[in-house]
């Protein structure tokens, strides 16, 4: 092993080794504060972040991983991601007294999970970077048991992600059948036995498509982010749905180039039906963690008209769609993390009312999310809905461009719903919120940067 | 003086900023700045209009900043002698609209004039800028501000109306989306250069088909704003529903974001297929004129007959832009001006009426002239103006537009010029159960005080200046229009008589 690739799995082993410390203290004779935890926590996953910069890019680790420029943004944003989602956590009363060393090092895991994920150059890779992010989901999604629901959600999440582990397995092992490799650089130079591989390549996408809740995979997604806390639906909202996407990114628009063309109709077929069933599940849905779930469905839709293009700008605008979605819906989260009740979540539509006056920040946070979400300039939503569906227009999918834009201007109902009840002048009997200064903290932060992103989106596709 | 251009933009966005952050609970301290803000806006624009000179050629003011260089989209602003009057009369309504809404803002003066003054950026935004892909910002800029206005002040079905308002326009922006986004790429693959830049954009070769297809996204966003015949539904309730600030605001400025459209981008971008299209558009303008004043003629909700009648006048607009002369360029550019003097100053009128009377309903007003006189007669001369009166504003502009239609249809000009009987009708008959006959309560009626009267007077004199003395402003629509009419192909190649 030579020095450049131990630096390339630098930021895996801070992650790894972040994990072990935090269970450590858990057994650590003396009873360690739940403050220092968090602060271990966070301290590895900043450590992992900055070494992704000592990276000398690109960089294959012994075929199995590749350090590259798009790995090192995900990478870092993840970083980010679990950071927030651990302040979040932290602040949420529900949960108040359980995030020890349990539910800190599954995150952590989860994490390296997601950046394995992205950054694997094969698929066996894959696939492990892909369980390492699941399995520790299925207990987070279950955390607190007594709760109503709770146990429901963790084994659904459990059973529908084995089956897209199934999937995942069946369609690599097809992959190996046809060109006798699993490495994705030289599958993509593989023209034999195209049908084969365009078949096996079907299947990892079901496999992904699961863990995106495309429709017609998204029955879990829903009950899910009702079931699960909120800091934990933020978590599966955005940036593990993004990890799966990143790769999909890599298989299909850098890799894999000519299996895209076969499996054109599908990805067609797959984003007019997410956007177009999203969109009308979510019309009236009215409890607002579903309702944000199907607005989830929707956006993959979208994304998946930039990934039909097949072009480098839309390459280029999956990624950014993808981490403005992941932003947003963090975002979004994060202010539904802040309007918690003390012993659950609020879950009705009904519930926030007048919140967005009572409480002008997190309203004035809530409304830049759900109008960036929705794709308002000068947001990073709309630029990322410009180069999408740009992108789409450059390819000639015109038909697929004006569908999106049909459907973006029906999403504008729902959203403007939300802030309708937002901004209502009656106000909900359940009293006012409570929440912590990290989490008002992390909701600024993340309002100025979805604008930040859509005035200077540079800042953002310079990287990639 | 360029870079006034983005202070034109930028200060009352950053007022409301400002006043959204520190506002809360401060209504006086909140109505003055805000106050101060337009009025600072509205000296800027005296100021730009007064060192202008009106015959230097192409755009008085250019403000050019690269924003996004990698995809060609820059901070582009001009402003020509059209964009210029436009903008006088953006800076002119809002503090009018914040004036009236002093008293009858009852809650959340912070958060209202924080929207009032985005709107205004957004629309001054609108009349500015060069880039298509900031105009279209802009363009979605000016509607969210918008959408609450009506959604959270309005009147009793004020949800139903803003959502109705804002998907109706929404869904024409996002068609307009698709064909700036798939013009950008024709040009590209053109030229080799990938700009939004207009200046660029304006000599793209499109073949017929695609020529026809972009043209009509960009007339779709732009006839939903106008609104023309059919999807003009919007307009009523959402003119109806919206507190009288809203309505001066949708009625003086938004209305003629659309027709600006039209003459900036429409013709110019797409003279062939605009060329082709002509008849249809001046048949969806004749169809809104007779329709809106049809329709006019049976309310009994004044807010909703004036609603009506902005259908009826803003088909002129595009009746005078497509007959692609300079008589009907000119009469439409000065009757949006008109109509949003006029309009804007009913709305104001009939909104100090519905202070007093409570009511919006014509059946239970009447005989309101001999208590308040005042009121009543500033009522009677902006109804005059909008009947189309010799001596008040929209004459000059309906005039000018029936005369540029006569060059290309007699019939047409007929049809119009019925639409222009029936507004006196319905007009007259509006006025006549408003204020004349007998009073129906014996109720006190307090007349018209200082505030309101300074609102009234300031809009008389612009109804009076403009149908009086109209040559200040035809002299900056002059390099415009010839502009416009030089872009017209038919024009150009001299067969000026097979268009007509």
């Amino acid at each position: 092993m030579h020095s450049a690739d131990l630096i390339s799995l630098a930021p895996f082993i801070a992650l790894i080794l972040g994990g072990l410390t935090i269970l450590a203290l858990g057994v650590w004779p003396k009873p360690v504060s739940t403050q220092i935890l968090t602060m271990v926590a966070i301290a590895f996953l900043f450590l992992g972040a900055v070494a992704t910069l000592f990276w000398d890019a690109p960089h294959e680790v012994n075929g199995m991983l590749v350090t590259d420029n798009l790995s090192r943004l995900f990478t870092q944003f993840f970083m980010f991601g679990t950071a927030v989602i651990i302040i979040l956590s932290s602040g949420y009363t529900p949960i108040k007294n359980e995030v020890r060393e349990e539910y800190l090092s599954l995150l952590l895991f989860s994490t390296l999970g997601m950046t394995l994920l992205i950054a694997s150059q094969n698929l066996m890779m894959a696939f492990v970077g892909l369980e390492i992010l699941t399995v520790p989901l299925f207990a987070l999604v279950a955390w607190q048991p007594a709760r109503n629901g709770a146990i429901e959600g963790g084994v659904k999440y459990a059973l529908l992600a084995g089956f897209a582990a199934a999937f995942f397995l069946y369609g690599t092992a097809l992959a190996y059948t046809s060109a006798g490799t699993i490495d994705l650089t030289v599958l993509g130079a593989v023209t034999t036995n195209a049908e084969l591989l365009a078949i096996s390549v079907t299947l990892i996408l079901v496999g992904v498509g699961f863990k995106l809740a495309l429709i017609p995979f998204h029955m879990w997604a829903p009950d899910i982010y009702q079931a699960a806390p909120a800091p934990i639906t933020a978590l599966f909202a955005s940036i593990a749905k993004v990890a799966a996407l990143v790769f999909l990114i890599r298989l299909l628009c850098m890799q894999l180039q000519h299996i895209w063309e076969a499996l054109l109709p599908l990805i067609w077929m797959l984003a007019v039906a997410s956007m177009v069933a999203g969109n009308l599940l979510a019309l009236h849905q009215q409890n607002l963690k579903r309702l944000l779930a199907y607005s989830s469905i929707a956006h993959l839709g979208y994304i998946f008209v930039a990934l039909a293009a097949g072009n480098s700008l839309g390459r280029d605008a999956a990624i950014y769609y993808a981490l403005t979605y992941a932003l947003m819906n963090l975002g979004t989260f994060a202010v539904i993390t802040a309007f918690t009740r003390h012993d659950q979540d609020r879950q009705d539509l009904e519930e926030f009312r007048g919140l967005g006056r009572r409480h002008p920040v997190l309203g004035i946070a809530m409304g830049v999310c759900l109008l960036a979400l929705a794709g308002v300039p000068p947001t990073a939503g709309f630029i990322a809905k410009l180069i999408a569906f740009g992108a789409a227009i450059e390819a000639g999918h015109t038909i697929l461009a004006i569908i999106a834009v049909l459907n973006t201007a029906l999403a504008f109902y729902y959203y403007l719903r939300i802030l309708n009840v937002f901004y209502d002048t009656n106000e909900t009997n359940l009293g006012a919120a409570q929440y912590s200064q990290g989490t008002l903290i992390i909701v600024v932060t993340i309002t100025l940067l979805i604008i930040a992103f859509g005035i200077f989106p540079e800042w953002v596709l310079g990287l990639i | 003086m360029n870079w006034l251009l983005s202070v034109l933009i930028f200060l009352p966005l950053s007022g409301a900023l400002m006043i959204a952050l520190t506002g809360h609970n401060k209504t006086i301290y909140v109505r003055w700045a805000a106050l101060t803000i337009s009025t600072v806006e509205l000296s800027i624009a005296l100021g730009l209009w007064w060192i202008a000179s009106p015959d230097s050629d192409g755009y008085l003011y250019i403000v050019q900043v690269p924003w996004i260089p990698t995809m060609g989209i820059q901070f582009l602003l001009g402003m020509d002698g059209l964009s210029l009057l436009l903008v006088l009369l953006t800076t002119l309504l809002v503090p009018i609209a914040i004036l009236v809404s002093w008293r009858s803002i009852s809650h959340n003066w912070s958060t209202f004039a924080a929207l009032l003054l985005a709107t205004q950026a957004g629309i001054i935004g609108v009349f500015l800028a060069l880039d298509l892909i900031l105009f279209y910002v802009f363009w979605e800029l000016m509607l969210v501000p918008m959408y609450f206005l009506i959604g959270l002040w309005g009147h009793e079905r004020r949800l139903y109306a803003a959502y109705k308002f804002f998907l109706f326009t929404v869904t024409g922006s996002l068609l307009m989306l698709v064909a700036i986004l798939g013009l950008y790429f024709i040009h590209g693959e053109q030229t080799g250069i990938y700009t939004f830049d207009y200046f660029k954009l304006l000599h793209t070769n499109l073949s017929g088909d695609t020529g026809m297809w972009l043209m009509l996204g960009f007339f779709v966003a732009f006839a939903v704003k106008i609104p023309l015949f059919p999807i003009h539904s919007w307009l009523p309730d959402a003119h109806t529903e919206a507190p009288t600030a809203g309505s001066i605001i949708l009625a003086g400025l938004l209305l003629k974001t659309g027709a600006y459209g039209l003459l900036r981008f429409c013709l110019p971008l797409f003279p062939e297929a605009s060329i082709d299209f002509a008849p249809f558009a001046m048949a969806l303008g004749v169809v809104g004129i007779l329709y809106g004043a049809l329709l006019a003629l049976v309310q009994e909700d004044i807010k909703r007959l004036i609603a009506y009648s902005s259908i009826s006048h803003l088909g002129f607009v595009v009746f005078g832009i497509y007959t692609w002369n300079q008589e009907g360029l000119h009469g439409a550019m000065l009757l949006m001006l008109a109509h949003g003097a006029t309009t804007s100053a009913m709305f104001a009128t009939i909104g100090m009426l519905e202070e007093r009377t409570g009511t919006r309903l014509l059946s239970c007003m009447g005989g309101l002239l001999s208590p308040m006189p005042r009121l009543g007669a500033m009522l009677l001369l902006f109804t005059l103006s909008a009947m189309g009166m010799p001596g008040l504003a929209n004459f000059v502009g309906e005039f000018l537009v029936l005369a540029g239609v006569y060059q290309v249809s007699a019939s047409l000009a007929i049809a119009g010029a019925m639409g222009i009987v029936a507004s006196a009708i319905y007009l007259l008959w509006m006025y006549q159960r408003a204020m004349l006959g007998e009073q129906s309560s014996d109720r006190i009626w307090v007349d018209l005080d200082r505030r309101e009267m300074l609102i009234l007077t300031l809009l008389a004199v612009t109804v009076l200046w403009l149908g009086l003395y109209p040559a200040p402003f035809l002299d900056y629509l002059q390099v415009p229009a010839t502009g416009i009419i030089e872009s017209n192909p038919a024009i150009m190649t001299g067969t000026e008589d097979a268009f007509r």
